[in-house]
């Protein structure tokens, strides 16, 4: 076993102090949350993450209330301590968050033979998400790319398409900024992203262009194609625009849709989760009727015809405004 | 019911129930009720919706006590007697 260290990063601009990560999992954690974010003001809440050597309490034992957390292929169930803490896990590997009056504290037990498993990453991105929500700042699951300086941000289910559409975007000169996993921060209005290329399940191969050759085989099982073989440079962070709520249906055509306040409200919800705390809930809440008035939603239904140029691909009423 | 997050439009109503994902959706009047809540009777509702929208509560009786039905069968608001049985 490698040598524990502790260490300081930079997550999308709050202050994380790590105690007891291998070097391997600093490295991941420097990969996968190196939000770049340009700093209006220091964030207030700095997150204590601290990996442990030792096997979890039995989950059963956490008593509370159960609550669920989805994320993309995995349902993690939290026991709620108290509205402000919250614990999840199995026989080998646990996630504690706990949020207190001044700073947010993440546990992550995991004994000597255990590597990060699946149930470590996905608790540790709910607890990570959760601490930068309580810090004003939203992740994301979309792919967001860039036009004439304005982001548009794609937002949808696992498979619907956020990648292929990425992909075609870049193909037609927009710059991507991410492909999975954005941080919006809603005070400054841009939303930045992390990710080095896009990644893609061997299935939806056959929806894009690219050669099956040139892409990698990745650990998730997903294949890999870096932003540089796809002849371009991801963009740190830019001014979200735009949110388009992706949907598939192979009977119709790929068209432009409009979407009601309501859908708007729910894409909101189903791009950035929904927050564990109630202090967060009540926030994200307060702040969306804001956020329908500064960031434009569309629907873009991905069906038996090509995405088009880029003067089909973002919204008409967009364009024009931004032409305006 | 204390999980529900409510998202207020003006002129709507967003209704999240995070136990299950599920989303519910409210007009103005819907919206009224909502923000009469908690209350003694439907009457007491209809009383509310009815000075907010200048009809008689009789009339609005009806229509808020079916919003009220759906609103405890979806899990969304709790009786006197739900709260007192725990």
């Amino acid at each position: 076993m490698q040598t524990s260290c502790r260490a300081e990063l930079n997550i999308a601009g709050c202050r994380c102090i790590v105690e007891g990560a291998e070097p391997h999992e600093l490295r991941w954690l420097a990969r996968h949350w190196a939000f770049t974010r340009q700093l209006v003001k220091p964030l207030p809440y700095p997150i204590l993450l601290k990996f442990k050597e030792e096997e979890p309490r039995d989950p059963s034992a956490f008593g509370g209330q159960a609550i669920s957390t989805s994320l993309p292929g995995t349902n993690l169930v939290w026991a709620d301590l108290g509205g402000r803490s919250w614990q999840t896990g199995d026989a080998r590997t646990g996630v504690r968050l706990r949020i207190g009056a001044r700073a947010i504290e993440i546990t992550v037990w995991r004994t000597p033979s255990a590597e990060c498993t699946p149930l470590v990453s996905a608790a540790l991105y709910v607890a990570l998400a959760e601490a930068l929500r309580t810090n004003g700042l939203l992740l994301l699951h979309a792919a967001v790319a860039v036009h004439r300086g304005r982001a548009t941000a794609f937002v949808g289910h696992s498979g619907v398409g956020k990648t292929t559409t990425l992909i075609s975007l870049i193909a037609r000169g927009w710059t991507p900024v991410a492909e999975d996993v954005a941080c919006y921060d809603v005070a400054s209005g841009m939303i930045s992203g992390s990710d080095r290329g896009v990644h893609l399940a061997p299935v939806a191969l056959g929806r894009q262009s690219i050669a099956r050759e040139l892409w990698c085989p990745h650990s998730s099982g997903k294949l890999f194609l870096s932003y540089a073989d796809l002849g371009t440079r991801r963009m740190p962070a830019a001014p979200l625009q735009q949110l388009v709520f992706l949907r598939r249906d192979a009977s119709q055509p790929t068209q432009w849709r409009e979407v009601t306040r309501y859908e708007a409200v729910r894409g909101w919800y189903e791009g950035a989760g929904i927050p564990m705390c109630a202090r967060n809930r009540q926030a994200f809440a307060a702040r969306i009727p804001k956020l329908l008035d500064s960031v434009a939603t569309a629907g873009l239904t991905v069906g038996n015809t090509p995405l088009s140029f880029w003067e089909d691909t973002v919204n008409p009423g967009i364009e024009r405004a931004c032409d305006s | 019911v204390a999980e529900v997050i409510v998202t207020d439009l003006g002129n709507e109503l967003i209704l999240l129930d995070p136990r299950n994902g599920e989303m519910f959706s409210l007009n103005s009047t819907g919206r009224c009720v909502w923000f009469a809540l908690p209350a003694d009777s439907v009457m007491d509702v209809a009383t509310r919706v009815a000075a907010e929208f200048d009809v008689k509560p009789e009339a609005a009786c009806g229509d808020v006590a079916l919003l009220m039905v759906a609103l405890k069968r979806a899990g969304l608001i709790l009786s006197h007697a739900d709260q007192l049985s725990g």
